[in-house]
């Protein structure tokens, strides 16, 4: 079947949309019943960026498509991106609908990933809208018989100004047709758009959506049970799968015992392909049950070390980075105190409320997948590789899934999904149990920091040396699917990313050693990969050094900052707070029961600028801390919807609260161990603070995301809240009550 | 095996083995995808239906031991066109992110509230202990718990 965007431009903008009277996120929920009913479906081997066409098309009821390759993963960009491309073509927001990561239909937006969606992700949009304005002006002009010059725009309708019965609407000059507008890409290499430049110029003010707390267009369906989930998808003939998982990772699958599952009911098969094991069943609760009665050996494994730390230090390097400013032997020479610290992050799960899923219609030569993953195109290329099915035969379809937080970078439930539906020649859906996801999914890898420097007399960093360790935080990522891994043959990865390092503070003397070692557990990005470990290690060590220099935590780390964004929110934080200038943990004879109370601040050093005040209680009998109140302020250019704004930074604050009092991955000799909530727990209801949020507004500079920004200074504030409460200096993460005891009976 | 339930105010037949967790009937027979699978042991919340006025965890529930309770799921609640209150109130607050949890956010508020229609906040806290969000929208959730209660209330 010859499928053409267009047709479905016109279906999807026509009758079928408007007479369902949906509201705005209802593009979206066509395109993915769309893609259900119609199934494979030949999918271009991309859709060029630098066609106008690509990225918008209006209707002949004034209704505006926008496309996009970047996924919104409950962040609400769906919602910001209609506001920003509203304001930059003079539509109402209302007109606007998006389609999301389809590789029929959209570009290849790149990963979304690195909170990059309101910079990166957004240019392309911005861009595009502004030449659509330019050339539906341009059309009107000649339409209307007058220059270009003296038409104005509102609501979509072109005017002639002075003369406003002389008017032509977007609808009439281009509904259901195509613009045929080449837009001209700075960089050719760039497949995704970001380097498109136009004639048009960007509007840098008079926004009427921009800046305003427009509700998300996705929350009513989420509320009334109707939002589609990549859950939630359903296939005609589709059927049911479950993985088994091996032994350990790495091991190898010695033997299946078909015998042990055969009066399963629904069992449709066992399907082996290398280490890779699954079940197909016509029902999902079947293939629960055969997964778990199939009997099976495995062999051997990977060890895992007892001490990771220890470990990062010694594995296996992969690339060092080593950078210098200054003379750090002179800065170490005139130095009058030296001081010295060793941090630690462990491995951490992103903790997908819902775990992995997906579903795949693998028959024919083509493949069909839906797929929650943050990078559609990315996993369609894995997936078409490890099939080897050419790329113009496989259409990935993004559908919304649990929040993923990074970890959906690699999707591995689509290429699971895929490798039994063509065996079973049928669709089959793959959801993880909670097990799978809390031992399987690619996690948080370890780090381990040293640092040292040297303060002058007058109690100014006179030398600073970072060391630190990791693996890569994108081990994961292409080519490194769980299942195609175990299928064998896959072309594995070595992209580096997340190594700790890099800072914001302006020392005269530096050094900074980054290693990037071996793989210890399959490892992908998240929220602030490397800067989360960097921000903690730099910003206690910076409380530490105030300490020496008995000083205001804060007024020391003014000394050594000079951005007037970082100094602003700062400031912005202390003066919320009330905050007292004086030295830490002043109170020494801080008695050893009850409750010790205590305030810490963080500076986002490794992430955008941000900055964190956080109150904490600590019970001194229990080591059990409590956060009472978290203050956060931000600067992030142009904010497009400040609520949406104030709820990413909320919840980076309570994920990396999270992250930071209680989550650390256990394993044996072999494996995670970890199998569910109460195993690897999490922040509830009783223990959230009360958030108050500081947003800085910057008009004029282009904006930029948040969805990290919160979460990476949230460690070293708690723990220098600590400090300041019990004088317990904790260099290692989470900060947990036995850690606190420990610390306390030191 | 038959089973008939009563499910958002209509009878509804299925035939299912009868240790099956009803979360799979209301998801996979009925097509109700408000209950969603999250951990499956009952830890999460994010499965949560009400029973007869319980609110309860469906991934945990055989179909089996339900028999003519009435069960209500979030379709039964309101509508997108008629939003029950908690789910007005969830909307006005816009409390959700990637909404995955909210289901069992709503369903556990509603049979809460319908017990105790003047909670305090450490109540609602309380309520809520059970129910898992990873997007850290609780503060949302908690404020939207609170209008919900406040619209709720006799003047």
């Amino acid at each position: 079947m010859n499928y053409s965007r267009r047709e479905f431009v016109k279906q999807g903008a026509s009758g079928l949309i408007v007479g369902l009277t949906l509201r705005n996120s209802a593009l979206q929920v066509f395109a993915v019943q769309e893609s259900m009913t119609r199934g494979a479906l030949p999918s271009p081997r991309s859709v060029p960026p630098e066609e106008l066409d690509s990225w918008v098309a209006i209707s002949a009821e004034g209704k505006v498509t926008v496309y996009t390759g970047r996924v919104d993963l409950g962040t609400g960009v769906q919602t910001s991106f209609a506001q920003v491309v509203a304001d930059e073509l003079d539509v109402p927001f209302e007109a606007i609908t998006m389609v999301m990561g389809d590789t029929a239909l959209t570009t290849d937006g790149g990963k979304t990933t690195a909170s990059s969606n309101s910079n990166r992700g957004q240019q392309p949009l911005v861009r595009a809208a502004a030449e659509a304005r330019r050339v539906l002006l341009a059309q009107a002009a000649t339409r209307l018989n007058v220059p270009s010059d003296r038409l104005i725009v509102q609501d979509g309708i072109v005017s002639v100004q002075g003369e406003p019965s002389k008017k032509i609407s977007y609808a009439e000059i281009i509904g259901n047709k195509r613009f045929n507008t080449r837009l001209k890409a700075s960089n050719p290499a760039d497949n995704r758009g970001t380097a498109l430049e136009g004639t048009a110029p960007l509007k840098k003010g008079n926004f009427k959506s921009v800046g305003k707390s427009i509700p998300r267009v996705d929350v009513p369906g989420k509320v009334a049970g109707t939002w589609p989930y990549v859950h939630n998808v359903r296939i005609p003939g589709m059927v049911h799968g479950r993985v088994i998982f091996p032994s350990a990772p790495g091991a190898t699958l010695m033997s299946v015992d078909e015998d042990s599952v055969r009066r399963v009911p629904g069992l449709i098969q066992v399907v082996r392909k290398g280490n890779f094991l699954g079940v197909v069943a016509e029902r999902e609760e079947q293939a629960i049950q055969a997964a778990r009665q199939l009997r099976v050996t495995w062999s051997g494994g990977i060890s895992l070390p007892q001490d990771k730390y220890d470990w990062l230090r010694h594995a296996k390097r992969i690339r060092t980075d080593d950078t210098s400013r200054g003379d750090v032997v002179a800065g170490i020479g005139r130095a009058v105190k030296i001081v010295k610290a060793t941090y630690k992050t462990p491995l951490q799960n992103h903790g997908m409320i819902g775990p992995s899923c997906a579903v795949a219609d693998v028959r024919g030569g083509t493949a069909t997948f839906w797929s929650g993953s943050q990078w559609i195109q990315g996993n369609r290329r894995d997936l078409a590789g490890m099939l080897g099915l050419p790329l113009d035969k496989v259409r990935g379809v993004w559908v919304e899934a649990s929040g993923s937080y990074g970890r959906l970078a690699c999707d591995d439930a689509a290429p699971q999904a895929a490798l039994l539906s063509q065996a079973v020649g049928r669709p089959v859906r793959v959801q993880w149990m909670r097990q799978d996801e809390q031992a399987w999914a690619p996690m948080s890898p370890p780090s381990v920091i040293d640092i040292q420097a040297g303060l002058d007399a007058d109690g100014k960093v006179a030398a600073f040396v970072f060391e630190g360790w990791s693996p890569s935080h994108s081990l994961a990522e292409s080519g490194n699917s769980l299942a195609w891994r175990l299928v064998g043959g896959n072309p594995g990865y070595t992209r580096l990313s997340g190594g700790p390092g890099g800072y914001s503070y302006e020392f005269e003397n530096d050094r900074t050693i980054t290693h990037y070692v071996e793989e210890l557990l399959r490892a992908v990005y998240m929220r602030g990969p490397g800067s989360y470990q960097t921000c903690f290690a730099i910003e206690t060590f910076m409380d530490e050094l105030a300490t020496e220099a008995n000083a205001d935590p804060i007024e020391f780390r003014l000394r050594h900052l000079k951005d007037p964004n970082a100094i602003a929110v700062i400031q912005a934080v202390a003066k919320k707070t009330g905050w007292q200038p004086r030295p830490s943990f002043t109170r020494s004879a801080a008695n050893r029961s009850g409750i010790a109370t205590g305030r810490g601040a963080c500076y986002a050093t490794s992430g955008r600028k941000g900055a964190v005040i956080a109150n904490v209680e600590v019970n001194m009998g229990t080591g059990k801390v409590r956060v009472t109140k978290a203050v956060i302020a931000v600067t992030c250019g142009r904010i497009i919807n400040p609520e949406g704004m104030r709820h990413q930074l909320q919840g980076g604050l309570i994920q990396g609260m999270s992250r930071s009092l209680m989550e650390e991955i256990k394993y044996d000799q072999s494996r995670v161990t970890d199998s569910d909530w109460r195993s690897y727990p999490i922040l509830r209801f009783p223990e959230i603070p009360e958030i108050e949020t500081i947003l800085i507004d910057q008009p004029n500079t282009d904006p930029d995301g948040v969805g990290e920004t919160a979460s990476i200074p949230t460690a070293a504030a708690i723990g220098n809240a600590i400090f300041d409460a019990t004088g317990v200096r904790l260099r290692e993460i989470p900060f947990t009550p036995e850690r606190v005891k420990s610390g306390l009976r030191r | 095996m038959k089973f008939a339930l009563r499910v958002n105010g209509k009878l509804q037949s299925i035939d299912v083995a009868p240790d099956t967790p009803l979360l799979y009937v209301l998801r996979n027979d009925l097509q109700l995808d408000g209950p969603k699978f999250g951990c499956g042991l009952g830890q999460c919340g994010a499965c949560t239906v009400i029973l007869q006025g319980q609110a309860i965890r469906s991934c945990s529930v055989r179909v089996d031991a339900v028999g003519r309770k009435e069960i209500t799921t979030l379709e039964g609640l309101g509508t997108r066109g008629q939003l029950h209150a908690v789910q007005e109130a969830f909307l006005r607050e816009q409390a959700a992110q990637c909404g995955y949890c909210i289901n069992g956010m709503i369903m556990t508020a509603k049979a809460f509230l319908d017990k105790n229609s003047n909670p305090t906040d450490e109540a609602i806290r309380q309520a809520l202990a059970g129910n898992l969000c990873r997007c850290g929208t609780h503060i949302e959730i908690l404020r939207a718990v609170q209008r919900a209660a406040q619209k709720g209330r006799p003047a």
